[in-house]
């Protein structure tokens, strides 16, 4: 009998058997990873403005 | 005509390159002197005192013999088709030694790289790949390749970077760092191929206005365009944009073993000039103790910081001398980015690093900025914020999923049962990878967390990107399902450090 072997399966059987996993879906999570969310947005904004303004200026560099 | 060959120890190598020169290029015998002395001499004096160097004439360089056909050879003037190899090695040598098969197995351990001398005067030096173990004072880790190359008609293998000087007329600084940068991608992965002085000239032929040759250089565009014609996701960054986080993404892309083409200038702008870096020197422990605390540039992070008395050091910020490949210089010079040509002298003293440009993998679509930002916000403000009142040392860079598991794989002090978690995760070609330390335990080349995110996935959101994390006693996952966050208690003893993205010359 061909047999699966996943120690990944095993360790994550053990684990929830030690009642050792816990969801992180509480509000306080919840709030945490939208509060998150927003903050990269802003530093995302904040990029894409300098990303931008690197290759604009980029032409102008001639390297000789 | 025949391949005539010479054997010399260093201290003879001036005597047999000016001979060389004489009879093989018919170079004037007045301007030898000054010729050797500005051009070569230098190259030669950064090689350790005991090596031996072996010279052949009538060598055919497929990148001299590529500009020749392309250009030279169209001149009036006769320019000679071939050029001469420069073979060195560790120690003494004699030419029986490759033709007695034992002697020549060990010659090959001893083999330590080539200079190509081409017939373009004064612009001598050619092609190259030197091995740092042949500096006098290595004390590096550098990205290096392995090249297949020949030496008295035998085989030979070297670990380097590649290097040549600019002939100014088909390759200036910029095609150079391109054909070096190629060179180097090309002989290390499937992926890539090298290309020729002419592929370069060619490929910028369509959105160049003027000729191409005789080479006035290129700008930064037309780079990083060249490199995307090449097969690579390039991205651009300027200092006068990134400003304090700038020597943090170059610092990171070299610690990633990403070889970055920068553009030098001094503040009159009578000087840009292109080069690479490739590298760091090696980090004393003590280094470490200098370690400043890292402010972020977003406030809302700041304040959290403040408010929970975190302290983050960034790997990145540590004060180093960077690994150069320039083509005006001997290869893998050292220097601070602060001082990038201290090697120079005169108007060039006061030359800053502008911009960078990083020759990435297509597929990684989250890049430095981004991810280094998502990580410290996961750290910091995510739900499973790291405890208060504490100092760590944040490690961030790229790494391939396959040669980061094979590594760790072998690393012992990795505990077992998170080893097979990481093994088995599923993971893109390449990661980010965030190691976190402590100052005691950095010093002595350990970590007591990490975080790994997924480098194809730029949509930052619901930490998609995140493959794990395991810090503090807990491993964070996405659950496969519902993509929610599901922790499990683990506890992580510290491990070594992955370092497999540069190779060390001590």
């Amino acid at each position: 009998m061909i047999k699966k072997i996943s120690r990944t399966e095993a360790i994550n059987d053990r684990l929830k058997k030690e009642e050792k996993v816990t969801t992180l879906d509480k509000k306080e999570h919840i709030d945490a990873i939208v509060l998150m969310n927003e903050q990269l947005d802003a530093v995302r904004r904040e990029y894409r403005m300098k990303d931008r303004n690197s290759q604009n200026t980029a032409a102008q560099v001639i390297l000789s | 005509m025949s391949i005539s060959k010479y054997i010399v120890p260093k201290s003879e190598a001036c005597e047999l390159i000016k001979q060389l020169l004489f009879e093989e290029f018919h170079l004037n015998d007045g301007s030898l002197d000054v010729l050797y002395e500005r051009s070569i001499k230098p190259h030669f004096d950064v090689l350790r005192d005991d090596i031996y160097f072996l010279a052949e004439t009538n060598y055919v360089d497929r990148v001299y013999r590529d500009s020749y056909y392309y250009y030279y050879s169209s001149k009036l003037n006769s320019y000679k088709r071939n050029c001469i190899k420069i073979s060195i090695f560790d120690g003494e040598i004699d030419d029986d030694d490759f033709f007695d098969n034992v002697k020549y197995k060990i010659l090959q351990d001893r083999y330590l790289g080539f200079y190509v001398l081409r017939p373009t005067s004064p612009y001598i030096i050619g092609r190259s790949v030197i091995s740092p173990k042949a500096l006098k004072i290595p004390g590096m880790r550098t990205c290096t390749a392995i090249f297949n190359t020949t030496s008295n008609g035998l085989n030979f293998q070297v670990n380097g970077f590649p290097h040549s000087s600019q002939d100014t007329e088909t390759i200036s600084c910029a095609e150079t760092s391109l054909w070096a940068v190629m060179e180097y991608f090309g002989n290390k992965y499937p992926y890539y191929e090298p290309v020729m002085p002419s592929e370069i000239i060619e490929k910028l032929n369509d959105i160049s206005f003027e000729r191409q040759v005789p080479s006035k250089g290129l700008n930064i565009q037309q780079i990083s365009y060249a490199l995307k014609k090449f097969g690579f996701g390039t991205k651009i960054y300027s200092s006068g944009e990134y400003r304090d986080e700038f020597e943090k993404l170059l610092s990171c892309y070299v610690e990633s073993g990403i070889p970055l083409i920068v553009a030098m200038e001094n503040k009159t702008g009578s000087i840009r000039h292109a080069l690479l870096v490739v590298g760091r020197e090696i980090i004393n422990a003590d280094a470490f103790d200098t370690l400043q605390p890292y402010v972020p540039q977003n406030l809302f992070l700041q304040k959290i910081m403040t408010t929970r008395n975190i302290v983050i050091c960034d790997h990145d910020g540590l004060r180093k001398s960077f690994v150069f490949i320039d083509d005006n210089r001997p290869v893998y010079q050292m220097a601070t980015l602060a001082d990038p040509a201290v090697h120079y002298g005169g108007d060039w003293c006061d030359c800053r690093i502008t911009y960078f440009i990083a020759p990435l993998y297509p597929k990684i679509y989250l890049e430095a900025f981004e991810a280094r930002n998502y990580v410290i916000s996961f750290l910091i403000s995510g739900p499973q914020p790291i405890a208060n009142n504490q100092e760590i040392i944040l490690k961030v860079y790229l790494a391939s999923s396959r040669s980061y598991k094979n590594e760790l794989a072998t690393n012992a002090s990795f505990i077992e049962d998170l080893k097979y978690l990481v093994m088995e995760a599923e993971m893109p070609k390449f990661i980010w990878v965030a190691e976190i330390s402590t100052k005691e335990l950095i010093k002595q080349g350990q970590a007591n967390g990490l975080v790994i995110v997924d480098a194809t996935e730029p949509n930052i959101h619901f930490n998609k990107p995140l493959i794990l994390a395991i810090y503090e006693g807990n491993l964070l996952t996405l659950d496969g399902n519902f993509c929610k966050l599901q922790r499990k208690s683990v506890h992580l003893p510290s491990f070594s450090i992955y370092e497999h993205n540069l190779n060390a010359f001590e």
